[in-house]
């Protein structure tokens, strides 16, 4: 991971939601209740979502969950909380962070495990989701591409286009093995105060199926692959924690 | 004028997917409405000065005898290969002497709108006006109206198929009759990457007075027409006097 992450996440904050204005949350938190109810045996209603960005999944689930959410950055953080005033939001690193609380499903979405730099952060990510679970509880990993679905070279716009404010980001990706490098070019437009552009490069980690399977089943979970997850053609891992406790191995690294 | 913009040079082989949405049909089909309300019956000949890519001569040269000028090589590139056989003259607007005369000369799209001063358009004028033929029309698409300037508004185009991505932000600035429109490009070409090109382009506004004030001094009798192609900029004629009024004639040779 890099110091302060990616733009999107920081100088760009304030416009994440309008850029990504076309994603749908509503059926992708459908989706979530429905594998919640599905595969949640811990009996609770408590959520956290790691990585929850803006908050837009935590808005719509905590209509029937009591919702909890962490992420690493600070003006991402801040836009959630002007959105959920009264719901727990905490800063941390998906790797280390400690509520000193447990939740019935933890959830981290949209292949922000991605933004991690090695198998070994992906597997403290996993430790500490399962830390997290009560006994019979859920957690639900949208993973970032897989590297054999990858097609490089390839380039993704997305805009939003509004009376005062224009963004458009385009980026590129290439692939270094398992890694996916990314240009990005931003450009803001806003009425009457003009044109900023802004680049960068961007690298995420791309762990192929199996291997994900794996560390989560090192975390002490029992993890299944889903064909069918959030969005078209992007699978997702459902991973139980065991109601019996004896099988919880003992903490990984630490 | 200033440094000719990026979208006539590195952007020139791109010029005809930005402007994609741009219907040169109806256009043609219009110019000849206003060419046998305003020019010589049976006009054959036809100039198109800052012809670009050729779209406009594309269509018009089914009907008429076609040449065409344009400043920028990288667009008459474009322009030699759609139109094998036409000739296609690299010069500048203000200076430019073909050695004959035409019954239509047109200047579309705000070319004129790259000129920076009115001293500038009124040689433009001048040239198209020694390129017709007595009774022959001049069809001038001018830059933005001032009285439709949007200072402070913004823009985006995107065009993207498989093989190409382009984007243009663009931010309109206007001090007095000045517009100072700054373009921010992206292109993305899959297997190749993202290249950014920014660029400021100035334009002068003329309302329409003043417009036909300058082709008055290059010799043509005016008119405006508030309904051009585009909302914001209307159309601007000049007919060529049959007998020249007050102006001493020219040599018959060259314009």
């Amino acid at each position: 991971m890099t110091a302060r992450g990616p733009l999107m996440f920081h100088e760009l904050a304030p416009y994440y939601d309008r850029l990504l204005e076309g994603k749908d949350y509503r059926s992708e938190v459908r989706r979530l209740e429905e594998l919640a109810r599905r595969y949640c045996r811990s009996g609770g209603d408590s959520w956290l979502d790691v990585a929850c960005g803006t908050g837009r999944h935590l808005e719509l689930l905590r209509r029937n969950y009591s919702v909890a959410g962490v992420d690493r950055s600070l003006p991402m953080l801040r836009i959630a909380r002007q959105r959920l005033p009264d719901v727990r939001l905490m800063r941390g690193d998906m790797r280390s962070f400690d509520l000193g609380q447990s939740f019935d499903i933890v959830s981290c979405l949209f292949g922000a495990i991605g933004h991690l730099s090695s198998e070994g952060e992906v597997q403290a990510a996993f430790t500490s989701f399962a830390r997290h679970l009560r006994p019979g509880g859920l957690a639900i990993v949208e993973p970032w591409i897989d590297p054999t679905e990858f097609r490089p070279g390839f380039l993704h716009l997305m805009r939003h286009e509004g009376a005062s404010l224009a963004l458009v980001r385009l980026s590129y990706s290439e692939r270094r093995a398992n890694r996916m490098r990314l240009r990005a070019h931003y450009l803001v437009g806003q009425r009457s105060q003009g044109l900023r552009h802004l680049e960068e490069g961007d690298t995420t980690l791309m762990v192929p199926r199996a291997r994900l399977l794996a560390l989560l089943q090192r975390a002490g979970l029992q993890p299944r692959y889903l064909a069918r997850g959030l969005r078209r053609g992007r699978g997702l891992v459902v991973a139980m924690k065991p109601t019996d406790a004896s099988r919880i191995p003992p903490r990984a690294h630490g | 004028m200033t440094q000719r913009p990026h979208l006539y040079r590195e952007l020139a082989k791109y010029y005809d997917l930005q402007y994609s949405w741009k219907d040169y049909r109806a256009e043609v089909r219009r110019l000849q409405e206003i060419v046998r309300r305003f020019g010589r019956s049976g006009s054959r000949s036809w100039l198109d000065v800052a012809c670009g890519t050729g779209k406009h001569l594309d269509l018009l040269r089914r009907r008429y005898e076609c040449v065409g000028v344009d400043a920028s090589r990288e667009m008459l590139r474009v322009a030699r290969r759609r139109l094998p056989g036409i000739r296609l003259h690299r010069a500048d607007m203000r200076t430019f002497a073909l050695g004959r005369r035409f019954d239509v000369v047109s200047c579309l799209f705000s070319a004129v709108g790259h000129l920076d001063t009115e001293r500038d358009l009124e040689r433009a004028f001048s040239r198209f006006a020694d390129h017709l033929k007595p009774g022959g029309v001049a069809v001038v698409e001018p830059w933005i109206l001032p009285s439709r300037a949007k200072p402070g508004h913004l823009h985006v185009r995107t065009y993207q198929d498989p093989d190409l991505t382009l984007v243009r932000m663009a931010y309109s600035v206007v001090r007095g009759r000045r517009t100072f429109i700054r373009y921010y490009h992206l292109i993305g070409v899959p297997g190749r990457g993202i290249r950014f090109l920014e660029e400021v382009d100035r334009g002068l506004m003329v309302d329409p007075e003043g417009l036909k004030r300058l082709m008055r001094r290059a010799g043509l009798v005016p008119h405006f027409l508030a309904r051009g192609f585009t909302r914001d900029r209307g159309l601007l004629i000049g007919v060529k006097p049959r007998a020249a009024k007050g102006r001493p004639r020219r040599s018959r040779g060259s314009p």
